[in-house]
């Protein structure tokens, strides 16, 4: 089809001619009513049909220049263009229809649920309504700057709705060696939410960072769409929301909304595991939103193969997107971290002090308590900071923060003889072989550190050492334990077996 | 032609008319009012090609027919009568009036020149003449005056399964009003925006009219809505051109919120409007250890300082300027007893709200003021 549009010039010449024609014809008052106001704007040649567009200010003049004048009018724009016309009649200013065409094909194009949302793309100038107020020194509340702080206001009041940590963003998180992969696809992700990584599947122990990390893949999708429609949830208020819904018997509603998420965070998902109704309802919401290329992102504390009870078409939806283990943070993470966290606090810590902080804790939500308490000693009780204090709060802090262990002796030599693989006795009797040695010097650690049992009674259990030997394998694994992070890494996953219980 | 009908019906009618009646028109039938007396329904027309009013009279229809009267002429007599049976009847073109005690006759033009009414379709919205008094009161008033931005002199209405958005805003204040009652069930958005004079128009005749029920029909097609108001019909042109985002400077929270007494703040602003208006309307707002004060000065003739007692809901202290103006209007659109006032920073959009009204909103955007 071959349709051929005139420029501007060539149709205002043909109305400028058309016009002084009509003028002779029609009474003035005629003319000035239902000519002049009422232009030719558009004239378009397809297939040998040639169509003009006529564009009036109103209803009125439409109607009726169409049924008093149209004939006439018809006749003289043939006569001016040369061939038959067909009259288009058209209401409005022409550019502000060009306008709403376009806006309307690259909405529809693009999705419908910005529908509120669409009638930005142009603004309106001010300069005019200036002039003419009286108030020429009020800001304007569509100016640009206004505009930004509302959207600002507006993303972090969602986010809050949502149930996302303010602070917890992308510019906050530190990044090294053991979370740069999980950093990256999170960031690719809230790029491009449902079209690179999905699922995307974080798992990692306690404090690693997922949380954060999946609190900052909402807070980046609502900056870029404001409009779409985050859900975060744990794994336990979805188990919690369904019996509750099963209860009401509205899991209509409950279907309702996970369903029509655009991005579902779902933390710590090992929580629904054995629970055979609460994972079919996941199954189907994660079905119907990955078919719809809606993102899911998944944190647990474990890979999916791990989590005991998931049932297997769980599991393989799970393990089909991206699954990224985030290590324990490095000492030098650690560090990063506590000065991110300290700037946010407003607690001048130097590099120094957060070495000495890093050195001695292992876990970034440690990070956080240790800070917590300087920053009440400071601001509270008037302390300087200093290495003392750090000192002091750092005695009192991993002894409250530590998980308790309720267990004696024999179960830390159990637990830890089982996670090295070593029988009992072996890791309590006289041999030195270097990974006997390692292992009883863990055990020994442990049971000084944790269960606050006195050297000698230690030594004990270990074939009847001597208190120094105690102290000697529990300064050592102390020393190594805050430069090496896998024995730390190690010890704390005793810890947690320990813990557990 | 021949017709009866009472004076006071008449005049009633022509009264609604006669303000859209164009003064120097360059097509002269448009100064016309057209009388159409058709089968016992006689009706009266208007229009200056952008407002049209179509309004029926009471009457007895003896013999049918139409005919284009003179406007002002028809009015002003017809007014100046004594009440009572009027008889007009027509022989060629001239239009004889006979009273008790009058006989007027006026020459008149042929039905047929008169500009034909658009023809809108489709289901009209019902709504309330409560509803269209309210978005009069609360959100017209924020609709801008100002010719050379003529998308700010309409009221935007917004339907959707929420219900009916009203926003008015001039750019620098900006009124949003949510009836919730209208609720479009197919869900589609539509947006219109009606010049705020029609709506006021419409107003104004629903309470003469002291009318119920108001419908409104829109041709997008055409640009035209329709409101009708019992017996009369007001034809508007609609607005052409896009709204602004008022959805993107409407803050989702406040960190500062305080309620205070309405009257006594009216008083207090309008004192204080005594030193501001020498210096652009400003006032200072400072809202300190369950305090405002209301602070206004002008250079030449000095300062006024109020101190009025607030509940503070929540938030911290602040400062805020705004253009007092601004705020009387708000105060005497609604005479709410209780204002809440919400704020963030002081250069940041703050919201205004009779206390009771959930369902609206009235942001102002401060002053910059350096002292």
């Amino acid at each position: 089809m071959s349709s051929l549009e005139w420029s501007n010039n060539k149709v205002k010449e043909a109305w400028q001619t058309a016009c002084a024609q009509l003028e002779l014809e029609l009474s003035h008052g005629v003319y000035y009513t239902w000519i002049l106001p009422n232009p030719l704007t558009d004239v378009v040649v397809c297939e040998g049909r040639v169509v003009a567009t006529i564009n009036s200010p109103s209803g009125f003049h439409s109607t009726n220049l169409r049924s008093k004048l149209g004939v006439h009018l018809q006749r003289v724009l043939s006569s001016v263009i040369g061939k038959p016309v067909e009259i288009n009649y058209q209401i409005g200013s022409p550019s502000a229809r060009k306008q709403k065409q376009s806006q309307s094909a690259d909405s529809s194009s693009s999705s419908s649920s910005n529908s509120n949302n669409n009638n930005n793309k142009s603004m309106p100038t001010v300069s005019s309504a200036r002039n003419h107020t009286q108030s020429p020194r009020a800001n304007d509340l569509f100016s640009q700057a206004s505009i930004e702080s509302v959207e600002k206001n507006q993303v972090i009041t969602r986010a809050k709705n949502i149930g996302l940590r303010h602070d917890y963003t992308f510019e906050t998180f530190a990044v090294s060696s053991s979370n740069e992969m999980a950093h990256a696809a999170a960031t690719a992700v809230s790029k491009n939410p449902g079209e690179t990584y999905n699922p995307l599947f974080l798992y990692g122990g306690v404090g690693v960072g997922k949380t954060h990390l999946m609190h900052a893949i909402g807070h980046n999708i609502l900056l870029h769409q404001p409009t779409a429609k985050v859900i975060y949830s744990t794994g336990e208020e979805f188990t919690n929301q369904i019996v509750n819904a099963i209860r009401t018997k509205s899991t209509i509603n409950f279907k309702e909304r996970y369903r029509t998420a655009d991005i579902l965070l779902l933390d710590d998902v090992q929580f629904i595991a054995g629970k055979n109704s609460v994972q079919e309802e996941f199954f189907h919401t994660f079905n119907a939103l990955t078919k719809n290329n809606k993102q899911i992102v998944l944190t647990s504390d474990r890979p999916p193969h791990e989590i005991l009870l998931l049932e297997n078409r769980l599991r393989s939806r799970l393990e089909a997107g991206l699954m990224i283990d985030i290590q324990q943070p490095s000492f030098e993470l650690r560090t990063a971290i506590l000065l991110i966290k300290s700037k946010a606090a407003n607690i001048p810590i130097e590099i120094e002090m957060a070495k000495m902080i890093a050195a001695r804790v292992d876990s970034a939500r440690k990070i956080g308590g240790i800070l917590n308490s300087l920053k009440s000693a400071i601001e509270l009780k008037g302390q300087e900071l200093t290495m003392e204090l750090i000192e002091q709060t750092l005695m009192t802090e991993a002894d409250q923060k530590r998980p308790k262990i309720k267990t004696n002796i024999q179960g830390v030599i159990k637990t830890v003889s089982d996670h090295y693989h070593l029988k009992q006795q072996a890791v309590k009797g006289k041999s030195r072989k270097k990974k006997l040695t390692m292992a009883r010097h863990v055990a020994m650690y442990i049971c000084k550190e944790d269960l606050r049992e006195p050297y000698a009674e230690i030594g004990r259990w270990f074939s009847g050492r001597d208190h120094s030997t105690v102290l000697h394998a529990y300064h050592k694994i102390q020393e190594i334990i805050n430069e090496d992070d896998s024995l730390a890494q190690e010890v704390s996953a005793i810890r947690m077996s320990l813990s557990g219980m | 032609m021949k017709l009866e009908l009472l004076q006071e019906n008449l005049t009633a009618a022509l009264n609604q008319l006669h303000r859209i009646i164009p003064n120097k028109p360059q097509l002269s039938i448009l100064s016309s009012i057209l009388l159409e007396a058709k089968n016992n329904s006689i009706s009266l027309s208007a229009t200056d090609l952008y407002v049209g009013i179509k309004t029926k009279v009471a009457g007895k229809v003896i013999k049918p027919a139409s005919i284009a009267i003179p406007g002002r002429i028809f009015h002003n007599s017809i007014a100046t009568l004594d009440p009572g049976k009027l008889e007009l009847s027509l022989k060629g073109d001239t239009l004889t009036i006979t009273s008790a005690n009058n006989t007027i006759t006026i020459a008149c033009l042929a039905a047929d020149e008169f500009p034909e009414f658009p023809q809108l379709d489709g289901k009209a919205i019902s709504l309330e003449a409560d509803s269209l008094e309210r978005i009069q009161n609360m959100v017209g008033f924020s609709a801008s005056v100002d010719p050379t931005r003529p998308v700010l002199t309409a009221l935007l209405l917004q339907f959707d399964q929420e219900g009916l958005l009203v926003v008015g805003t001039d750019g620098f204040r900006l009124a949003t009003l949510k009836l919730s009652a209208l609720k479009n069930k197919e869900g589609e958005q539509t947006q219109i925006l009606i010049p705020a004079k029609a709506m006021n128009e419409a107003a104004r005749i629903a309470v003469v009219q002291d009318t119920v029920k108001i419908g409104l029909r829109i041709a997008e097609e055409l640009k035209q809505a329709e409101i009708e108001i019992d017996n009369t019909r007001l034809y508007v042109r609609l607005i052409d051109g896009e709204y602004p985002p008022f959805n993107k400077i409407i803050p989702a929270q406040f960190t500062t919120e305080i309620e205070l007494d309405g009257k006594e703040f009216e008083s207090q602003l309008k004192r204080a409007q005594v030193f501001a208006r020498e210096s652009s309307n400003i006032i200072r707002l400072q809202i300190r250890d369950g305090e405002m004060r209301i602070i206004s000065a002008s250079p030449a003739f000095g300062r006024q300082e109020g101190v009025m007692g607030v509940e503070v809901i929540r938030g911290k202290d602040g400062e805020i300027a705004f253009n007092s103006r601004y705020l009387l209007d708000f105060i005497s659109a609604h005479k709410p007893e209780k204002i809440s006032f919400y704020m963030n920073e002081s250069l940041s959009p703050a919201m205004f709200r009779p206390t009771q009204q959930q369902d609206y909103k009235y942001i102002v955007m401060p002053f910059r003021v350096n002292e």
